[in-house]
């Protein structure tokens, strides 16, 4: 199973130092993104950000709103969705 | 004092690294991390800079920690020159209690000639009694035989 894209990872990271360095964002926002970056990839299987259509961005949507906590066993809760797709 | 080797948990799974960031993190030198890549671990592709996954240098890290320990059978004991578990010379071993309940195994490593030794449980020392000769101190051995 693929577990990364490697032009993706470029992608991110550039992305990363945008948020850091122009957008002046904490580590820990920074560590936020990053986190919910790797939940959409994981969800479009490391499919290139290049290929990207909108109904990606839906599918993930309704994906994350079905997905159960890992530790609790309930569904996501809005503050989890609200800051995965915000 | 040796450095303590590096700790797995600091790399950020979600994240990637270059060389130089790398080095920053665990307080090593760049031809360290050089040297881990040549020794396995993965890098994001061929291009440069080169990257390496958060996921992939906690994993190797990791495994690079678990293959640096040497765990002891309950009748081996570490020694400490030839850095692996001995079973001690002629499978002779001296008991020198501490306690009542606590006390050392003092053998000889077969290798190096040198003494080995390591704390045990008395409780325990039945069970490893097959496997060693254990020589136990005058006083014990009288109780032993009483009871």
């Amino acid at each position: 199973m693929m577990k990364h894209n490697a032009e993706n990872e470029r992608i991110k990271r550039k992305y990363f130092i945008f948020l850091k360095e122009a957008k002046r964002q904490n580590e820990s926002s920074v560590d936020a993104v990053a986190k919910a970056v790797s939940r959409f990839e994981s969800y479009a299987k490391y499919r290139d950000f290049k290929t990207f259509h909108f109904e990606q961005a839906v599918g993930f949507k309704n994906h994350l709103a079905k997905q159960d906590n890992q530790q609790t066993g309930k569904k996501l809760s809005k503050a989890t969705l609200n800051s995965t797709l915000g | 004092m040796a450095k303590r080797p590096p700790n797995p948990n600091l790399a950020k799974i979600h994240r990637n690294y270059t060389v130089e960031e790398v080095a920053n993190l665990f307080s090593v030198h760049k031809n360290t991390v050089r040297l881990w890549v040549k020794d396995g671990l993965a890098t994001n592709d061929d291009k440069r800079p080169m990257l390496i996954l958060g996921s992939n240098l906690k994993d190797f890290l990791q495994a690079k920690r678990k293959s640096k320990k040497r765990k002891c059978l309950p009748f081996e004991i570490y020694c400490v020159r030839c850095r692996l578990p001995q079973l001690p010379a002629e499978n002779m071993a001296d008991y020198e209690p501490i306690n009542c309940s606590m006390g050392r195994l003092i053998g000889l490593c077969p290798s190096c000639g040198g003494i080995i030794n390591k704390y045990f449980n008395v409780a325990q020392l039945e069970q490893i009694q097959g496997k060693l000769d254990i020589t136990l101190p005058k006083a014990l051995k009288h109780i032993n035989e009483s009871a």
